[in-house]
């Protein structure tokens, strides 16, 4: 089979040295493109937004989802160290952050005999929260993209 | 003006001057667009692919990581344009079987010799060429016309330059073997004369 494959390939070889068709294929003429065609390439340029615009684009689409990410990652920080019995100064701190928003939130207490830390309860809120945003975000680049 | 070189236009569009790119496309169009007449086969479909592939290399400008030369990239855009549009339309260009002229028929019309038998050569390439797949066609366009060595034939199409050997060799058979039975026709069809 690789005895096949060796002769086959070295038979390529031969043939691409001695090249029969090119005796027959004479230089062509070259085809000129229609008139106009610069000026209809550069006016559907002129419709797509600069390449300084794209990567600003790109950039936002890259830093959106970040510093949400980062927001979410922060809410499980928090629910973790004001869910611990020995609170260091930082979890102290961050228990006092919580407490003001809870007075903000509607005082509802959802799961009274519940151990979970306090800050938890509201993850499901805070990612409910993000996804409605995401969408709305999306949505709205959508609407700007057809406009354009 | 003086062309100042393919860097030079692209650093300025990247700057945000859009209208270096005018500069470009009158450079590269001609080059474009006989790529694409010779994979589609016909001039709307060149247009069109010339078209889009100008305004694909625009809009990716940024990528171009000037590793290759700008024509070589532009020209792998003009492959891949030409091949999906091809395949989108799914239909063969030239439906014929045989070669419907022989070398008597340009004479007639084509009084001088030379010029005849050259014309006659040529529409039997082309002929023999439209009948090959759109991808053997590339290849064999790229290597004759363009006159590209194997290596940056595999830079445009993105195959491997053995992969690139092997298909140029049996695309070149086929059209061999076409040429040869359109020829074996015109003699046969001579000695009945």
């Amino acid at each position: 089979m690789l005895k096949r494959k060796i002769q086959y390939v070295m038979r390529i070889n031969e043939e691409m040295e001695m090249d029969h068709l090119r005796d027959l294929i004479t230089p062509q003429r070259v085809e000129k493109a229609s008139d106009g065609f610069t000026d209809r390439v550069m006016a559907s340029v002129r419709l797509e937004p600069l390449p300084s615009a794209r990567r600003k684009e790109r950039i936002r689409s890259i830093v959106v989802p970040a510093a949400f990410g980062l927001i979410f990652v922060s809410l499980i920080i928090i629910a973790l160290l004001t869910g611990s019995s020995e609170k260091s100064q930082m979890a102290v701190y961050i228990d006092k952050i919580s407490g003001v928003i809870s007075q903000l939130l509607p005082s509802r207490n959802i799961l009274p005999e519940a151990s979970i830390p306090r800050a938890l309860v509201y993850i499901p809120l805070g990612i409910l929260a993000l996804a409605l945003l995401d969408s709305a975000i999306i949505k709205l680049r959508r609407r700007k993209a057809v406009s354009r | 003006m003086d062309y100042k070189g393919d860097i030079y236009y692209i650093e300025q569009v990247l700057g945000g001057k859009v209208n270096a790119f005018t500069h470009l496309v009158d450079r590269h169009k001609d080059n474009v667009f006989n790529l694409a007449l010779r994979i589609s086969g016909n001039r709307e479909d060149a247009e069109e692919i010339a078209q889009d592939s100008f305004l694909k290399a625009y809009r990716s400008l940024e990528g171009f990581k000037m590793n290759s030369t700008f024509s070589t990239w532009l020209y792998r855009i003009v492959y891949n344009s030409s091949i999906s549009l091809i395949r989108k339309r799914r239909e063969k260009i030239l439906s014929i079987q045989e070669f419907p002229a022989d070398a008597a028929d340009f004479l007639s019309v084509i009084h001088d010799e030379d010029a005849a038998i050259e014309e006659y050569k040529r529409s039997l390439v082309a002929f023999a060429l439209q009948n090959l797949n759109e991808e053997d066609r590339a290849i064999i366009t790229l290597f004759y016309y363009e006159e590209m060595d194997t290596e940056k034939i595999s830079q445009v199409t993105g195959l491997s330059r053995q992969n690139v050997k092997v298909r140029l060799f049996r695309a070149r058979q086929k059209m061999s073997e076409i040429i040869v039975n359109a020829e074996k026709k015109n003699t046969v069809c001579h000695e009945d004369k």
